[in-house]
């Protein structure tokens, strides 16, 4: 059944093992590909997975440290 | 001649033919007729069919057409056939023929070139729009409407400041004839940026929206927002502080996105961060990025659309609507969250969806015009919606933990509108030219070179590797966030009800206001019913303020 097939481990691993060759394969690419930045500072091998990388851990911290400050109960506006 | 006729008044009278009609009738008439409309906007062309000179400078233009118009009514069409279609067997009919209206009077407020029609079609949108929420009969609904229709009917009155303004100092009342220099232009911006969901009043987006009935928010993410970056598009277009706005706006959209728990409060904000976007590329303002930004509103109203239908359908069909409750559901809803996961490619711009060949523009404006920084920001913004929209909403709702829901698909009629939808995304994504020949200026710009698909990959996916590798700082938690709504929901009310209560006990609440201001007004505000509270009340007055500035301005020249 489809349901068991995608919560199987086996499954989940093989995803996993899917998507890291595919990570691997977006950067290797570069070699057949060369990517031109038209900015300076974004002109190396891998810049723009690493900067999407960095960008995301960047906001995801912030979130969690503006978090801290901002949640409140999901119902604190209920009367 | 059916070009002469206005498209966005026949689509009011079916709204309101609707009712009379009921029954099945009355539902065939919601979907057929902006189908039908399709046409006719089509075949409409360039050019303005009515004038009239009222004393004086002032002339009325309620229906003047050109390829910015034509595109937005094109879009407006087709969001209000799938929204119809999307709802018409499961909703009340109150919401289907407000939608109809609402609808309607966005094309409205597309065609109008004068201010005056403009803000009538406005006031329109707003109300109809607070119909659709209160279609969804709950009480957290009812007051969630109170609010909305307060800061609109607020945003309407600093519009209606600006119009005034611009009146009295003898200026011409066109919408392309706007600008800074004028105290009535700063008023007018404002009107349109609060309609825009931007700071600092975003937070009625997620407020608001999310309260609506499972097919409302799909109808209300389409056009208020839209119709202000269109207002925007033609009133403003290179004003700098669009371009700030734009970034708070994207970044805002994605913190709080990524704090949200609930599924459609996720979405709500992923509208003010792709709102964010279109107003960078006004803000830039070159023809790339004015391009950019009208392509991106149709994009964006399809792929929304279609996000918020494969939302709704999870909310129909197990009554829930948070994270925490939900998972597992791609088991039994397999076609769902597979437009679920189609529309969260497409808002993150993933090559061959129809993000990618808006978005893109925007992008390319702030490069060919040497903004590093805006440039970084912007690329920054399109990893953190894949993380925010793209992969969360997909993620929490459809996979992750297994909720134990079973729920079946939804019924045909909502299957299909998703199917259609889903299809447009993707084939927008596949041949660009279906939608570069309707933008405003003519386009050179090709978004499938070998550099721009890779650039693109490397940003997303890793992004995704950041979003999993992270997934235990992801955890959902019952909680919300706090916003500038806060002020008005909270703060005001606590410190209105303290100082009555210090002058006067509990029960007596504005009492001491009516004292003190010794007026019938508000007195007579104080003994108003209404859900709206003390708060509600208290915009009441600053309106009825306005409205005497207005006077004053008018009548004082």
């Amino acid at each position: 059944m489809q349901a068991q097939f995608l919560y199987r481990p086996g499954v989940i691993r093989a995803i996993a093992r899917a998507g890291g060759v595919l990570l691997a394969a977006v950067v290797l690419a570069e070699w057949p590909w060369p990517l031109h930045s038209y900015f300076a500072v974004m002109d190396f091998p891998a810049s723009h997975a690493l900067y999407g990388f960095v960008s995301c851990l960047g906001l995801i911290t912030v979130a969690r440290w503006l978090g801290k400050l901002i949640k409140r109960p999901d119902d604190y506006y209920d009367e | 001649m059916s070009s002469a006729l206005h498209p966005g008044l026949l689509l009011m009278l079916a709204g309101a033919l609707l009712p009379v009609l009921g029954g099945r009738a009355g539902r065939v008439l919601a979907v057929l007729a902006p189908l039908l409309l399709l046409p006719l906007i089509l075949l409409l062309e360039d050019g303005s069919r009515m004038h009239w000179q009222l004393s004086g400078l002032f002339a009325l233009e309620p229906f003047r057409v050109d390829a910015l118009a034509r595109l937005f009514l094109i879009v407006f069409a087709i969001a209000a056939f799938a929204g119809a279609l999307f709802a018409c067997r499961g909703a009340r009919r109150v919401e289907l023929s407000a939608s109809s209206i609402y609808a309607g009077a966005a094309m409205g407020a597309v065609l109008a070139a004068d201010l005056i029609t403009l803000f009538v079609f406005w006031e329109c949108m707003a109300l109809a729009a607070t119909v659709v929420i209160w279609a969804n009969p709950s009480p957290r609904a009812w007051r969630a409407g109170m609010r909305y229709v307060l800061i609109h009917l607020l945003g309407g009155v600093v519009l209606m400041l600006g119009i005034a303004s611009h009146a009295a100092q003898g200026l011409g009342l066109g919408v392309q004839d706007l600008s800074l220099d004028t105290a009535g232009g700063w008023f007018i911006l404002c009107g349109f940026l609060l309609s825009a969901g931007a700071p600092p009043l975003s937070a009625w987006v997620a407020d608001a929206y999310p309260e609506a009935s499972f097919s409302g928010m799909v109808v209300l993410s389409a056009f208020t927002t839209k119709t202000a970056v269109y207002v925007l598009l033609r009133g403003f277009p290179g004003t700098e502080l669009l371009i700030w706005a734009g970034l708070i706006m994207i970044f805002y959209g994605i913190i709080y996105a990524l704090l949200e728990n609930d599924m459609r409060r996720i979405l709500a904000y992923s509208i003010v961060n792709q709102v964010g976007f279109m107003l960078c590329g006004i803000g830039i303002g070159t023809s790339m990025a004015l391009n950019g930004a009208a392509a991106h509103a149709f994009t964006h109203i399809i792929y929304k659309a279609l996000l918020l239908m494969s939302a709704g359908s999870v909310l129909l069909m197990t009554g829930r609507r948070k994270c925490t409750d939900l998972g597992g559901l791609v088991q039994s809803m397999p076609f769902t969250a597979l437009c679920g996961i189609i529309g969260g490619l497409a808002i993150s711009s993933f090559p061959l969806t129809s993000g990618f060949i808006s978005k893109s523009m925007v992008t390319q404006a702030s490069m060919d015009e040497q903004m590093l920084w805006i440039w970084l920001a912007l690329q920054a913004a399109s990893a953190g919606v894949f993380l925010h929209a793209g992969i969360k909403f997909p993620w929490f709702v459809f996979f992750q933990k297994d909720s134990g829901l079973r729920p079946s698909e939804p019924p045909w009629n909502m299957c299909l509108a998703m199917g259609l939808l889903a299809f447009s995304c993707l084939a927008l994504g596949v041949a660009p030219g279906v939608l570069y020949q309707w933008l405003p200026y003519p386009v050179h710009y090709e978004p499938y070179t070998a550099e721009h698909v890779l650039a693109q990959l490397q940003l997303l996916l890793f992004a995704g590797l950041a979003f999993f590798l992270m997934l235990p700082w992801m955890k959902r938690t019952l909680t919300i966030s706090l916003d500038i709504d806060w002020l008005y929901r909270r703060a005001l009310p606590s410190s209105l009800r303290y100082m009555a209560g210090l002058a006067a006990g509990p029960g007596q609440r504005l009492r001491l206001l009516a004292q003190a201001g010794g007026t019938g007004t508000a007195r007579m505000l104080a003994r108003l019913p209404g859900p709206g509270g003390i708060s509600g009340n208290l915009t009441i007055l600053l309106v009825l303020f306005a409205l005497c500035l207005i006077g004053y301005l008018l009548l004082g020249r």
